[in-house]
């Protein structure tokens, strides 16, 4: 299914899944706290994990 | 405000251009149009930094809501396949008719249509995607033509939940809207069976399938329309593609279709082999019946409260209670799961399993599902931050305000948009349908046409909404391919699109 990846590709994909997919939760309980660096944090970890997709997907 | 309208046009117009053109996966193609939708909302939209983070975690809930869906969907697949019942099913319909025209029109129109009226959330795309590949048509012909069979029965489908978000956003009378929805809807009921029978054999395919197509067609918009004007909402699509099944049914049995010549499969053989998927219309049938779904929906939930956001240039997102609300017992992926598990007890049974079927099963769709799931996530984030910064709304309201007197042409097409920016008709109702009823008020034209011109481009979109194609590609063998499946769908979303808003036009008139 798809182009065939190598170990190490996947292994890419599912750490930026892993940020992706909890990135915007630190930043939603950083915004209900009122932590501004722990919002950026979260956004930061999102844009890393697109980041990934974008080179390796 | 042309410049603004043409920044707004850029993500979408980037996630289209990357996945057609360079033909980037969907994963990478909305990334890309994740960072540039990011940067316009702050840096030109007035989004803030608590906007952008709150709208990506309604992304994020959406995409989770999806993403299950995609697991357990090729999950079911994979069990299909490694116990041959892909194999027997595709045996069974090829058994019923010989023609292998009436075999598509019968999985990829009318079964599709049906499957949409009783479950929906992109169920009828995963179920059916597989059985077309099985017939002989090609990975991504078949993640096409599922979701384009199943478009029309949008709106009505799903327990008819579209529809009814419309009528809440809209505060319009039921009955009128349903009519109107009916018979827009209708025309594209037809046009679907039209594009299904094109795009499996080109031009002679769809000659000869005129006849079959017409009566079909009309027999489907007909019993819609009539279950809509009875105010029975809930069952129009699932009535309406039961007439459709029943019909190909009965003309089987014709000497011009004639039965198959291949191997002929005993119906038990068949059913048993059907069972996972007999199992998912009676679980979405048993869920969908209040006093089954109200306890469990409430049962395991998980859902997120959201404050109110506003940008620097006015935009207000108001504050909501609990935002897609995940209920874990009757989410379609939970039931397409148990389908698998019935499936899987059944087939064992039947000694149709091989020894470590489980684990196999379970690593090939993690494998599979990686890239789809990021692809959703992207995508659905995307959305939302230019949703929530106002980018999607500012498009609809140039579109509307450039078209002027001919708005009701344009009408479908904010509909389309609105569905390819949610990924869903009661997406794109709520978003837009406000906005469609307030625009014919100030245009002076028919409130409920324009309305119903709104959820059938809602509908419309389903086929080449990015959310919904990641679910088509991902069963049938073509994941990564989503560009190929849009490109491939988007002339037939827009001529059916033009199709059904020159009728909302022309009703219009007629209704001065």
């Amino acid at each position: 299914m798809g182009k065939r990846r190598t170990g190490d590709g996947k292994r890419a994909l599912a750490l930026s899944l892993l940020l992706i997919a909890t990135g915007p939760f630190v930043t939603y309980y950083a915004i209900a706290s009122s932590s501004t660096i722990f919002i950026w944090a979260g956004l930061a970890e999102t844009a890393i994990g697109m980041l990934l997709a974008l080179l390796k997907a | 405000m042309l410049g603004m309208w043409l920044l707004a046009l850029v993500p979408f117009a980037a996630l289209l251009f990357l996945m057609i053109v360079p033909k980037w996966s969907s994963a990478r193609a909305g990334a890309a149009s994740w960072f540039i939708a990011m940067i316009e909302a702050y840096a030109f939209f007035g989004a803030d930094i608590n906007l952008i983070g709150l709208a990506n975690c309604k992304g994020l809930l959406l995409g989770i809501y999806v993403s299950y869906l995609i697991w357990a969907g090729v999950l079911l697949y994979n069990l299909a396949d490694d116990t041959g019942a892909i194999a027997e099913m595709a045996a069974g319909f090829k058994a019923l008719t010989g023609d292998d025209l009436l075999q598509i029109l019968l999985v990829g129109w009318t079964f599709v249509s049906f499957l949409q009226g009783i479950a929906g959330f992109g169920v009828p795309v995963a179920v059916v995607g597989p059985m077309l590949t099985s017939l002989g048509v090609q990975p991504l012909a078949a993640a096409s033509i599922a979701l384009l069979g199943h478009a029309w029965a949008v709106t009505f489908g799903s327990m008819a939940t579209s529809f009814l978000t419309l009528v809440l956003v809209t505060g319009l009378n039921p009955p009128g809207l349903a009519q109107w929805s009916a018979v827009l809807l209708g025309i594209a009921c037809v046009a679907t069976g039209l594009s299904v029978s094109y795009m499996y054999g080109g031009t002679k395919a769809m000659v000869r399938g005129l006849p079959v197509v017409a009566a079909i067609g009309g027999a489907m918009s007909l019993t819609q329309y009539l279950l809509a004007a009875l105010r029975s909402y809930v069952i129009a699509s699932t009535g309406a593609g039961l007439v459709g099944c029943a019909m190909i049914g009965l003309m089987s049995r014709s000497p011009r279709f004639r039965r198959g010549d291949g191997p002929k499969v005993g119906r038990g053989r068949f059913f048993i082999a059907f069972s996972p998927y007999l199992a998912l219309m009676a679980l979405s049938v048993a869920v969908s019946a209040e006093f089954v779904s109200r306890p469990l929906s409430s049962a395991i939930s998980l859902s997120l409260p959201f404050p109110e956001t506003r940008t620097s240039l006015g935009w207000v997102n108001v504050a909501v209670k609990s935002y897609s609300t995940i209920s874990l017992l009757t989410h379609p992926g939970t039931l397409v799961l148990e389908a698998a598990l019935i499936g899987y007890l059944v087939f064992r049974r039947k000694s149709m399993t091989r020894s470590g079927i489980a684990g196999r099963i379970v690593r090939k769709t993690a494998s599979q599902c990686l890239s789809p799931t990021i692809a959703t996530l992207c995508m659905v984030m995307t959305s939302l931050v230019m949703n929530e910064s106002g980018m999607t709304y500012m498009l609809a309201q140039g579109v509307a305000e450039g078209a002027g007197a001919l708005y009701p042409i344009i009408s479908t097409f904010i509909g389309i948009l609105g569905c390819f920016a949610t990924g869903s008709n009661s997406g794109s109702n709520t978003m837009f349908g406000a906005f469609q009823r307030d625009t014919a008020r100030l245009l002076g034209v028919n409130e409920y046409v324009l309305c119903a011109s709104q959820t059938t481009g809602g509908a419309l979109g389903s086929m080449i909404a990015p959310a919904k194609v990641v679910v088509g590609t991902s069963v049938t063998k073509a994941a990564g391919r989503e560009g190929e499946v849009i490109h491939r769908n988007v002339r037939y979303c827009l001529a059916i699109g033009l199709v059904t808003s020159i009728a909302a036009w022309l009703m219009t008139l007629a209704l001065r």
